[in-house]
Parts: C-alpha cells; structure tokens; sequence
C-alpha cells in the first residue's frame, strides 16, 4: 500500500511490499522488506480542498492509475523476486552438490593420510637401517684409517691417472709426499729409491692386470720389495693400483749372510773334498755320509762303496782297551773324542790311527765328522825307538857286567900286572870286534864267516894261507855271536901260544855245516889245528878254557888235545831264523 | 893278586843258591862271587828250561835272576820260587815289567859287596831298601 513520506521538502509516495522468505524445511522467519519509491504529491491540503471541491471523478481515476502501476510495478519486483530466488535455489543445489563432493573428497583424504602414515613408518625402519649402516660404514672407515696408520708396509693408491689416491704414513718416508697431497700425479713428487719405472710398472700392471714385483734398492742404503696390483673395486672394476713397499733390508742382508756363508761353506767343503787328511762324516745311529778323497786312499775304499755303511762295521774299528759302544756313549756325554783307533782298510791292513771326532746335531740328526791321520809308522817307528831304547840300556850295562867279569875273572887266574894288561885287552878287543859287528848289523847277528875273520885274521897278517874259514853264510844272533867271538880269541890266543900259530908252518881250518835235527837247526862248527908243535894236554883248566868249553848257551862242545893239533868241534843249536813283527820296521 | 875273602866274610856260607843266567861270563862271575861268599852253586843255567827245572825240584836256599835268558824271561822261574817261597833278587840291566813277583833287584853291573849282600838281605827275609832299585 502507498504511504505518504515526506522527504527531500516535499511528499513521495513510497510503496511498503512485505514478503515473507520462504526456505524449505524452516518456518519462516525472515521477510522481506521492500521499500518502491513513488511520485511526489501536491500539497494536500489544497489539493485535498480543491480535489473535494474539484471533480473527485479524477482524483479517484488517477489513484487508479497509480494503483495499476504500483501493481505492474509490484508484479515485475514478484518475477524478479521469483527468479532471484530460483537462482538462490539453483546456488542452494551447487552448494549442495559441492558439499557431497568435499565430503567425499574429504574421504578420499582420510585414505590417503592413513597411506602416508603407513609410508612414514616405512620411511622411518628405512632410517634407522641406513643409520645402522652408516655407522658401520664409518665405523669400518675409521679401521680402516687405523690400519693404514698402524700399517708398517708403504702403500700407495694411485688411481689410473696416477694419481695419488691415498698411501698410508710409512709411505712419506720414502716419497716427499704429505696428507695433503692426495689427488696429485704421483709422478710430480720425488723419493728415497732407485727406482724411476714405477709409472711404467704401474701402466703395465693397468695393462695386463697382472701384478710386478721388483727389489730396488734404496738411496740410502736399503732395500724395497715393490709390489704394483691393480686395484679392484668391490664390483670388480679396475680401479688404479695399489702400490706397496716393504722394507727387505734385513732380508736381504741375511739372504747376503747367506750367500756368502753358503759360498764360504761351499769352499770349505771343497777343501774337505781335495784334502789328503782322511775326513768322513756319518749319522751316530747310521752309516757314513761323507768320505773326502783323503780318506779314499787311506782306506782304498771308494766314496760309492762305503756311503751308507755303518762306519764301525766298514773299518773295523777297534778301540784299544776299550770298545766302540764306550766311545760312542763318550761322544754323547761330552761332544768330542780323540785318541787313537785300529782301522782295517780294504786290502786287509790295519792301520793305527789317530782320531779326532766330534758330534754335532744339525736338524735332529747327530752327525759325527771324524778326521784320521795315519800313524802306524810313526807308532811302530816309536815302538821300535823305545824297545832299542830300552835295549841299548840293557846292553850296555850287560856289556859293564860283562866286562867286568872279564876284568874278574882274568885277574884270578894271572900272575902279573903285565900279563893281566895284555890278557884283558885282548879279550876287550874281541869283544869290540863282535859288538861292532852287531851293532853294524844293528843288532841283528852277525854272519859267522865274518866273526872268525876279524877274530882270527890278525894272528895271520903275515901268511893268510895258513888259515882256512869255510862254510855258508849263517848269522849268530846276539846272544852267540859275543861268547862265540871271544871263544875264538880264546883258541887263537892259545894257538899262537901252544898251537898251530905258534910256529912258522901251523895252520888252522875253521869249517862249519848247518844241519836241521828233531827240526831245530844246529851249526856243526870245527877248529882244526894242524902243523903246529906237538900238543900236551894242559894241566889245569883256565879261563880261557873255561870261556872256550862253557860260554856258549845251547852248545856241546868237546875239545880235542890230540898231538898233530887241537881239534874243538861245537854243536850249536841255534834259533830260528824267524823273527816278531820288529824285522818288518824301518832298518 | 887274587882277593880272597877272609873266614869271616862268607855272608852266605852253607847256603845253596840257584843262578840263571844267560850271559856266561855274567854267570861265571856271579858264581864266583857267590862261591867266595861261602855258598854252593846251583847252575848257572843259560837257558830258561834248564833253569825251571832246578828251580821247580832243587834244593836251594836262594837264587839270583838274570831278567832275560836268550829270547826267554825268568818271570816263569821266579814264580815257581815265589810258589815255593824261596827268596830271590834279579841281577838285571832293564826295566823290569810290572807283573813280576815282587823281588830285590840288582842293577848290573854291580860290586860284589852289593851282591853277595842283597842275596843275603833276601834270605834274611828283609830286603833293605838302598837295594830295591830298578
């Protein structure tokens, strides 16, 4: 319905159209309120006065009018209104629709947050593994640095650039390199060894894959042993190579020692070999290793025949006064042994020796080295030595006894002075003479033929036709040939007194036979004077006579005094001819 | 000029006293020795087994020992004395070996003084000690 609104000084018509907003399943609660501006009025009260006074016809025709208006005016705002609400209902639906669609939306959200959480925890075990490893990984970095620094070789990394990649400290005392070093060409860096190819060692090594080994000696003295290898990765890809130096100065001065030691050894075995000293070498529990050249003509055996031998059994060893078990336990009590040994070589002699031996363990075997010198003649030449030694003493004071029984027993039965000077000399002398044919025949005997010569012949300087000495060569031993010399002074003395030699025509024939009876060998000796004086028997025995008859061991004699000349035959037995081993030795 | 010994100088007198020994004029000498000391004589023997017969069956007080009779030694008689406790000395120029009856040794060549005194020390039962040497 119009109201009347004065405003801006003068009336309007305002049109008040109230409509409820209706919503679906809300009551209704809001209205809405519209307010339509209208045309302005006349002053009412004249207008009013006039209208009432005036035709009312057209007051009412123009209401009308206006209220038309007001109707089309309403009826348009109704379609405008009713089309702003189907627009509003229209939004309503979208908005609707846009809220299911968030809704699910908003599910599909919900799934994909519990994914994400799920895929967090995953991400979260996926850590904690990794970290495990990295710790590992470092933990193994960390030995690793340990080792490369407690590592006492120097090694050099070299990527295939040449290129340092890494070396570990012992490496700087040979190369000018420092930990700040890693990643430059190892050749810009110099060092301590004689060695210049180890670019080239290093590409071949890339090369062929195949690792070179060199010794190169150091500026300084020492050796290095150096070793290139590639370098592989854990996938087995060549990665640059690994270079190592080790320190060999030790080894190789020992191997030096070595050398040389084995060398002078060698020389040293050599000599053995070449010496002329017998030297032999055999296992305490077993035969013979060794035999030099030396011991090959000593014993005439052969090196190939007596290796493996038990040396005891090949040589015969007798220990004197003791045994070869007793040496053997005397070399393992006290290493060593020396004396003298009987040693039978291959041809049946036996050799005295003198022994060195001696026992040394060398790998758990006990190898004995003994070395012989040859003394048999030497022993047999001493021996000898002191039996004459001894002899001679005996001689000599047997010869003072015997002598001095001469000088007795001659001056018992002479009368004077004078006869006793010439007596004793004479018997002196021939007793030199026999004694210097002993002792030419150094001791031996002496040929009889000989004996009666010097003592008989200076009875018949003058005419030696008037003595006969006849018979084979027979030696007297010692212990005849004296007595059997003074027998014949005795003869001879009482010859040139009584006998054949004391006149101008007398002679005398010695003659002996050997013969053997009951196999022992007798010496048939006869003294025959002929042509001398008519002989007497002598009235009492002398010395002489009792020398003649009674100074010959073993003998018979049986003297003669018939008057054409004295006739005095002796059976003398005498010894075998053969003697002990002393006639064998040196004369 | 002979050196006769007066009567009271037979040390060995009524004694019988063996000798062996194989050079004659040692023998000759020694028995004359003994024989002017008043003893009789048994021998001298030269040779070993004419000794060893006397020395095993004789009838003898004592006897003197030459060591070496031709290639022989007394050892064997002067065990058979030794057996039959009848005293002895050797009358020697060597060494003798160690396994010999123990006995007096005379050195040759000895006076007869020595001699005849060593024999008798023997018979005595004491042999005195200036005599023992070798």
């Amino acid at each position: 319905m119009p109201i009347l609104v004065r405003f801006n000084g003068s009336p309007h018509r305002v049109f008040l159209h109230v409509k409820p907003v209706l919503q679906e399943r809300d009551p209704t609660r809001h209205a809405l309120v519209m307010f339509i501006e209208g045309e302005a009025v006349e002053e009412t009260d004249d207008a009013s006065e006039r209208d009432v006074h005036g035709p009312a016809d057209e007051t009412i025709r123009q209401l009308q009018e206006e209220l038309q208006l007001a109707q089309g005016r309403l009826r348009a705002t109704r379609e405008e209104s009713e089309a702003a609400n189907e627009e509003l209902r229209a939004a309503n639906e979208e908005l609707q629709s846009i809220n299911e669609e968030y809704r699910s939306t908003s599910e599909e959200l919900e799934t994909s947050k519990e994914e994400l959480q799920s895929i967090n925890e995953e991400l979260q075990t996926v850590n904690n593994e990794l970290k495990l490893k990295l710790e590992s990984v470092s933990r193994a970095h960390s030995d690793l640095q340990n080792l490369m620094a407690a590592t006492d070789v120097g090694t050099l990394f070299l990527d295939p650039a040449m290129r340092i990649k890494r070396f570990t400290p012992r490496l700087m005392e040979l190369f000018n390199v420092t930990s700040n070093d890693e990643g430059r060409p190892i050749t810009d860096f110099t060092h301590q060894l004689n060695y210049d190819d180890l670019t080239t060692h290093a590409q071949a090594v890339l090369r062929d894959l195949t690792p070179i080994e060199h010794e190169v000696p150091g500026r300084t003295g020492g050796w290095y042993l150096v070793r290139v290898r590639p370098y592989r990765t854990i996938d087995d890809k060549i990665d640059g190579v690994v270079a190592t130096f080790v320190d060999i100065t030790e080894r190789r001065r020992a191997e030096e020692a070595l050398r040389e030691s084995e060398e002078r050894l060698r020389q040293e075995i050599r000599l053995v070999e070449l010496s002329r000293s017998p030297i032999f070498v055999w296992d305490f529990d077993n035969g013979i290793l060794q035999w030099n050249r030396g011991s090959e003509r000593l014993y005439g055996y052969q090196s190939s025949e007596v290796l493996g031998r038990r040396k005891d059994q090949l040589l015969q060893t007798v220990v004197p006064g003791s045994s070869f078990e007793a040496l053997r336990q005397k070399l393992l009590e006290q290493g060593s042994w020396t004396g003298e040994l009987l040693h039978k070589t291959k041809d049946g002699r036996t050799l005295t020796v003198e022994s060195q031996i001696e026992l040394l363990s060398s790998g758990g075997r006990r190898l004995v080295l003994e070395s012989t010198r040859d003394v048999t003649d030497q022993r047999r030449w001493e021996k000898r030595q002191a039996l004459l030694m001894n002899e001679l003493t005996h001689r000599v004071k047997n010869t003072l006894a015997v002598v001095q029984s001469l000088a007795r027993q001659t001056l018992r039965t002479t009368t004077s002075a004078e006869d006793f000077v010439a007596r004793f000399e004479g018997r002196l002398e021939a007793l030199a003479a026999a004694h210097k044919l002993l002792v030419d025949s150094n001791w031996e005997g002496a040929e009889i033929g000989e004996l009666a010569r010097t003592q008989l012949e200076a009875h018949v300087r003058s005419d030696p036709e008037r003595l006969r000495i006849e018979g084979e060569a027979v030696t007297l031993p010692p212990e005849l040939a004296t007595p059997f010399g003074l027998v014949l002074h005795e003869l001879a003395t009482n010859a040139a007194k009584y006998g054949a030699f004391s006149n101008e025509k007398g002679s005398v024939s010695l003659t002996w036979e050997l013969e053997r009876r009951n196999d022992r060998r007798h010496l048939a000796v006869v003294w025959q004077e002929c042509g001398g004086p008519a002989v007497t028997p002598p009235t009492r025995q002398g010395f002489g006579g009792v020398l003649i008859e009674r100074s010959l061991p073993g003998t018979t004699v049986e003297r003669e005094f018939a008057p054409t000349g004295v006739v005095c035959t002796f059976d003398i037995q005498l010894p075998e001819p053969e003697h002990n081993g002393e006639s064998t030795g040196p004369k | 000029m002979e050196n006769r010994p007066g009567p009271n100088e037979h040390p060995l007198r009524d004694l019988t006293i063996l000798i062996a020994e194989d050079q004659f004029l040692i023998a000759l000498d020694v028995e004359a020795m003994v024989r002017d000391a008043g003893a009789e004589i048994l021998g001298p023997y030269l040779t070993v087994p004419t000794a060893r017969e006397a020395a095993a069956h004789g009838r003898l007080s004592a006897a003197v020992l030459d060591f070496r009779l031709g290639e022989e030694t007394t050892k064997e008689i002067a065990e058979i004395l030794s057996a039959r406790a009848i005293p002895f000395i050797f009358y020697t120029g060597q060494a003798l070996p160690e396994d010999l009856p123990k006995a007096p040794v005379v050195a040759k060549p000895a006076n007869r003084g020595v001699l005849v005194e060593a024999i008798a020390a023997a018979v005595r039962g004491a042999s005195p000690v200036a005599l023992s040497t070798t």
